[in-house]
């Protein structure tokens, strides 16, 4: 059954059929509220509250969207206005090719331990503004589009693009002055 | 960079760690969310039904002629005790019971025609 077919069922009364949902997105969903909120518990909290709110207004889905985007809009916003942080610095006056001149002139590569590594990335995505940190989840986790950030985030797509690229080079700038990394750096 | 198609190692790179990265929701979490959904299920009030106005042809055209007739009985003893016999064949008092029978039957003709419209809206 896909999910068109599941919506169907979850609003023809069958509420099961909604578990459907909550399995497949819970962790993103999880994901996205950590970014933003900054700790499990209120993460755990927002995250409840949007599923409840997904299916509240599951009737106002429109059934040529996709599901993720819509779902994760309600994440976002949800996220946003339990903790009341501004998610974004006002950087309107960067050109997106001003931005592209920038050389980032090193290249990584990997050779650390999973373990290791998933602490790491932790720590880094913990450090790094809320905002950047939520465009690399979106982008890379799950390789949602530049017009599906557009749609979850409410930015517009030029910003959203700028925004993504500094975030690409912050991060990888902190992950290699992460001093446990065991990274091998070449400089091109 | 929104080109998915062109494989930078860079970029698969920073995939993989940012992936490694991924929250797990709480095993009970689902359960909550599920529960919660149903209490307010059964919290909500559901809309009362709809009651469906039943068309009882019968019954409307007993009362309206119904009240016509006792209407005209009613007249009719008031003119024969009230007057004499012969006034019952005036035309004044047939006059009377004409308009009576033409607001009944256009009372009647109405009522007819709001339930063909109400049935054509269904």
């Amino acid at each position: 059954m896909n999910e068109k077919e599941q919506i169907q069922q979850v609003l023809s009364g069958n509420t099961f059929a909604f578990s459907y949902f909550v399995e497949t997105y819970q962790d993103m969903a999880m994901t996205i509220a950590y970014r933003i909120c900054g700790n499990r518990q209120n993460a755990e909290d927002v995250v409840q509250d949007s599923f409840v709110k997904a299916y509240r207004y599951l009737h106002t889905f429109r059934s040529d969207a996709k599901f993720s985007s819509w779902f994760y809009r309600i994440v976002y916003n949800t996220a946003v206005s339990y903790t009341k942080t501004k998610m974004w610095v006002n950087d309107s006056d960067i050109e997106l090719t001003e931005i592209q001149e920038e050389n980032v002139d090193y290249n990584i590569e990997t050779q650390i331990l999973a373990t290791e590594r998933t602490e790491i990335v932790q720590n880094v995505l913990n450090q790094m503004q809320k905002g950047d940190a939520l465009l690399l989840t979106l982008y890379y986790m799950e390789d949602n589009s530049i017009k599906d950030i557009v749609k979850i985030t409410g930015l517009n797509e030029s910003n959203v693009k700028v925004k993504l690229f500094r975030a690409r080079n912050r991060f990888k700038e902190m992950i290699l002055k992460s001093n446990e990394l065991k990274l091998i750096v070449s400089t091109k | 960079m929104n080109k998915k198609n062109n494989i930078d190692p860079e970029d698969e790179l920073i995939r993989q760690l940012i992936r490694s990265a991924k929250e797990q929701a709480p095993e009970n979490l689902k359960y909550r969310i599920m529960q919660q959904i149903n209490t307010e299920n059964a919290l909500t009030p559901k809309p009362a039904p709809i009651k469906k106005r039943t068309e009882n042809v019968l019954r409307d055209f007993i009362n309206i002629f119904g009240t016509m007739y006792a209407l005209l009985a009613l007249l009719t003893g008031i003119a024969y005790l009230s007057k004499d016999e012969n006034f019952l064949l005036s035309p004044e008092f047939l006059g009377v019971v004409l308009l009576v029978t033409v607001v009944a039957s256009t009372f009647w003709f109405f009522t007819r025609l709001d339930a063909k419209i109400r049935q054509k809206q269904k």
